[in-house]
């Protein structure tokens, strides 16, 4: 891909109000130079360019927008336009600061698809070339080949993971890692030890749900074998007292009696249990105060999402249910006030609340009463009941333990052997309730657990933890594994391409430093020359643009090198090396200059790049006025702040004095 | 596009730790995603249960 910078607008921002066309005859010159004095908004105009292609402002804080502004500048907008030709086709992007709302937006021109889009839309294709990590590297300062020497510095390091584009194995290794820790956030186990210790506890509660399956249906075995052994023992007991004629009358008598009385314990126990459902009837305060709750729950509230549409229908139509037109008025009155009335899901369960309340609770006084008797007389029956099923035990037992003491030995030992058949069916069924019953649900121990409903429950929960946690050890693993890949393909790859930028930049330098040979031995953060510790200022910008440009170049693709003061620090033998392989080395030059920077280094680059374009831009102050006399006619352009000179020969004979320099009403 | 070296350290990586070709493939469908524009999260959240897919790790083999 090959990427020319055509020119830039600029308007209301601090930067003068310009507009640079590079080309000449529709053609891009290889070497563009654009003289500026300090204090004419280098610095600006390099970091709008770089907002602009890379879309980056869209992020700027208020103040940061407000910065740009020109000082009493009137206009509540600023605008810097830059354009592009990317494989000859234009690319126009646009940055607007609105400085009244401290917000940017951006306009993006692409004739080749899409027209004008009202944002920052570049192709794909440019879109990695225009992000700001890469154009850093063609839009800098001249210091920037400094630092690429710089062992304190990394630049070395940063521009080849630009061009590499490593930063996107860490970006999407930093997305890997995001995921699992957003996805883990809720879960407290997230290691394969927590998870065996889960599977463990897991093991051991079905272990203990299949001994207390087993357990059950032992005990259900056991309590039939007792039923039968106490019926037949008590087949026996009862035949023995039924065949002495002393005893069997009184004894029939009892049975009867404690059976009745047995069979009226159950009877009363349900007739009671029935009316104790209703909890007004236990006792008179009951009802009222149910009374009071529902005069203290919310009123005239409808459940939204059943009952908003009845609103939507009852505006449609002809009447309302009060029987009166529905007419503009009513229905705008009714859409309003519906929200009034409508509220949550739970507003039904109150409403039914509140109707229960009416139907059962708010009758008269008189059958309130009515209704607590009837409980009250259940609960009298009962205990009569209790009294004499009690009573009838009693009865037997006596008339057992009277025979007994009469020397019915046969009768003792059976009685003594039934007694501990029931005390081993009670055992029995106890357990078969608990083991059969809801269980303690505050029973932290499993081991202690006997419901087997509440076992099941806990199995199930730890199948849900474990299933959860299983994918959640999973995510885990494969976010490191990712990472693991892509950190060590970022080392791998940063080692090969460092090899052959080495390879490239040493045969660059063959050519272009042909009488000061230079090597570069490798390049560890920043670059590292053989057999010598540091450089000289031109050596070092040598490089730095050698390595630069070899970097840019890298993939076939073709990049202008766009510089604020290119040859400032540096000895006017010195620039007029570096000028000198400045054309060899890229496609396009755009160099932002001062006019102490002519002597050496742009009269060596005119040589080298006879089709070198030269502008001059400075401010109109009270300080420039003087200048705008020596103008060279029809070469310039002049708008509201500034004086644009397309002239070789002004370029070369232009200069400022300090006072000049100072004015500049920024 | 990206670069030669870069895809190259990443299939011979991928084949370092056991992993299958589409492993490779998917993060280098990936990270072309990536490179050729921004990506939000459900895009990124898709590419990486893509590669998810194709991996195969301990707790695969417990299973």
């Amino acid at each position: 891909m090959r990427i020319d910078l055509v020119g830039w607008e600029s308007e209301g921002l601090r930067c003068p109000d310009v507009r640079i066309d590079l080309r000449r005859e529709g053609k891009i010159p290889q070497v563009a130079l654009i003289q500026m004095p300090n204090g004419t908004g280098k610095t600006t105009t390099l970091q709008l360019l770089n907002a602009t292609l890379s879309g980056a402002a869209e992020n700027w804080p208020a103040e940061k927008v407000r910065r740009y502004r020109r000082k009493h500048e009137t206009r509540s907008e600023g605008r810097f336009k830059a354009t592009l030709l990317v494989d000859d086709r234009p690319l126009s992007i646009e940055l607007i600061l609105d400085f009244e709302n401290g917000q940017t937006r951006y306009k993006t021109t692409n004739p080749g698809s899409g027209g004008v889009v009202p944002r920052w839309h570049v192709p794909p294709a440019v879109n990695k070339f225009l992000a700001p990590q890469f154009l850093s590297l063609f839009i800098f300062d001249g210091e920037f080949a400094n630092d690429l020497l710089d062992g304190e510095k990394a630049e070395a390091d940063k521009a080849v993971d630009a061009l590499c584009q490593l930063y996107l194995l860490e970006e999407v290794g930093a997305f890997a890692q995001d995921h699992w820790e957003r996805s883990a956030k809720a879960q407290t186990t997230k290691t394969s030890a927590g998870l065996d210790r889960l599977v463990e506890a897991r093991d051991r509660l079905a272990q203990r749900h299949a001994s207390l399956a087993d357990a059950l249906a032992k005990a259900k075995g056991r309590v039939g074998g007792l039923i039968s052994e106490i019926s037949e023992l008590q087949g026996r007991i009862d035949d023995k007292l039924t065949s002495q004629d002393t005893v069997r009358s009184r004894y029939e008598t009892s049975q009867r009696e404690l059976l009745e009385a047995q069979a009226e314990v159950q009877a009363g126990s349900t007739a009671l249990m029935a009316a104790m459902r209703m909890p007004h009837a236990l006792h008179p305060q009951l009802g009222a105060q149910l009374i009071t709750l529902r005069d203290n729950l919310d009123r005239l509230r409808l459940p939204e999402n059943t009952s908003a549409q009845f609103f939507d229908e009852l505006v449609r139509e002809a009447e309302c249910i009060c029987g009166r037109t529905m007419d503009a008025a009513a229905q705008e009155e009714i859409q309003n006030r519906a929200k009034r009335y409508l509220d949550a899901d739970d507003a039904g369960v109150i409403n039914n609340l509140k109707g229960d309340i009416e139907r059962f609770v708010d009758v008269s006084g008189e059958e309130e009463e009515v209704g607590h008797a009837d409980v009250a007389t259940l609960a009298s029956r009962l205990g009569k009941a209790t009294r004499r099923e009690k009573t009838a035990e009693q009865q037997v037992r006596a008339l057992k333990q009277q025979q007994i003491d009469a020397g019915d030995e046969q009768l003792g030992v059976w009685q003594a052997q039934l007694e501990r058949l029931e005390a081993d069916q009670r055992t029995v069924l106890a357990l078969i309730a608990n083991i059969e019953g809801p269980g303690d649900a505050a029973e932290s121990d499993d081991t202690k657990v006997l419901s087997l409903s509440l076992l099941s429950k806990r199995l199930e929960e730890a199948e849900g933890r474990i299933a959860e946690i299983t994918e959640t050890v999973r995510l885990r693993e494969q976010s490191e594994l990712i990472q693991t890949i892509l950190s060590r393909t970022a080392l791998r790859a940063r080692a090969q391409i460092k090899a052959e930028l080495v390879e490239d930049c040493n045969a660059r330098l063959a050519t272009v430093l042909a009488n000061d040979p230079l090597v570069i031995e490798g390049i560890d953060r920043s670059i590292r020359l053989r057999g010598q510790d540091g450089a000289s200022v031109g050596q070092t910008l040598s490089v730095g643009y050698t390595f630069l440009m070899s970097v840019l170049s890298r993939g076939n693709n073709d990049f202008p090198l766009v510089v604020d003061s290119p040859a400032n620090p540096i000895d006017r033998g010195v620039r007029r090396r570096v000028a000198a392989i400045i054309p060899g080395l890229c496609s396009q030059f755009v160099g932002l200059t001062i006019n102490t920077e002519r002597d050496g280094f742009v009269d060596t680059l005119e040589e080298h790049a006879p089709d070198t374009v030269f502008l001059t831009l400075f401010r109109k102050t009270n300080g420039t006025a003087r200048m705008m006399k020596d103008l060279p006619e029809g070469r310039y352009e002049t708008t509201e702040t500034a004086v644009l000179v397309d002239d070789r020969d002004y370029f070369y004979r232009f200069d400022v004095k300090d006072e000049e320099e100072d004015d500049h009403g920024v | 596009m990206l670069d030669k070296a870069l895809i190259e350290a990443l299939e011979a990586v991928v084949l370092e730790q056991g992993q299958p070709k589409a492993v490779a493939q998917r993060l280098i469908a990936w990270l072309n995603q990536a490179s050729e524009a921004e990506l939000g999260r459900d895009d990124h959240t898709q590419m990486f249960n893509n590669v998810r897919e194709a991996l195969v790790v301990g707790t695969d083999h417990a299973n």
